[in-house]
């Protein structure tokens, strides 16, 4: 036979384990969610595709490059005879 | 058990169980359909908005890409011929026999003489990030002090990235002598 003190209790003790179960839920449904809204869907091959490129070229240092003495192609004969 | 089933049954009939018994069964059945049906629906959706803000930027970075690849192409264009003097300045191999003829071809056009002229060793193995690679180069040349002094100038002045590492003067019966040893740069790629 179960007293009054244990059915109450029982009842208590089966509304706390409801209630602590939605909460459970409802914070698992919030994280899951907070995951999914964070998490990146750009794939890699993506990411490398958009990977940032400067269009512009160092025309200051090839004017340096066009001022660089030029030396002609290899030609050790010629060398051999100017040093006579 | 008809005992129990009327115990039940009687106490299921106080206003207070009832109430309670309700509350938890409904707290039960809201969390049954939470984690079964609105927790799937919910992750979908997030993750839906979240594909669709990506792909929103990765399509506006892909334009401002495309826009850069059309302004690097004109400048391609443009700057096309000056190319070989890029690939001479910093070839894409060491090319040692045309950096001999080169040292030897500014020497001989200022009064200088190589005497000496080595090349280092290839480091076969070895991590390195850089795309360049710099070969050591040792040579000993001879001659008076300022044709020896401009022609160490133009060194850095020829198409050819080298650099100057050490130099030493002798002087040995009256002359001079100039031990140099410089680094001759090429790519090598390995940092690509």
């Amino acid at each position: 036979m179960i007293s009054r003190a244990q059915q109450n209790q029982l009842r208590q003790k089966f509304f706390n384990l409801s209630l602590l179960t939605l909460i459970t839920v409802i914070l698992w449904v919030a994280a899951v969610t907070y995951q999914a809204l964070t998490k990146t869907q750009v794939t890699p091959q993506q990411q490398q595709a958009v990977s940032p490129l400067t269009p512009s070229l160092d025309t200051d240092t090839i004017e340096k490059i066009k001022q660089r003495q030029q030396i002609p192609p290899e030609d050790w004969g010629n060398l051999v005879k100017d040093e006579q | 058990m008809t005992l129990n089933l009327t115990r039940a049954k009687t106490w299921y009939r106080k206003p207070e169980s009832q109430i309670s018994g309700m509350t938890s069964l409904t707290f039960f059945v809201i969390a049954f359909f939470g984690f079964f049906a609105i927790l799937p629906t919910f992750r979908t959706i997030a993750r839906l908005n979240k594909e669709i803000k990506d792909s929103r930027l990765v399509l506006e970075q892909m334009q401002t890409k495309i826009t850069n690849l059309q302004t690097a192409q004109i400048n391609y264009s443009q700057a096309v011929n000056d190319l070989p003097l890029i690939n001479q300045l910093l070839p894409e191999r060491e090319q040692l026999d045309e950096l001999a003829w080169q040292l030897h071809y500014l020497a001989a056009g200022g009064g200088v003489t190589i005497t000496n002229l080595s090349f280092g060793a290839y480091a076969l193995v070895g991590p390195t990030s850089s795309q360049t690679t710099d070969w050591p180069v040792e040579l000993t040349a001879s001659g008076t002090y300022p044709a020896l002094k401009d022609w160490l100038e133009s060194l850095n002045q020829f198409n050819r990235l080298i650099t100057l590492k050490d130099v030493n003067f002798s002087n040995k019966a009256g002359k001079l002598t100039a031990t140099i040893k410089l680094t001759a740069a090429y790519l090598s790629g390995k940092g690509q």
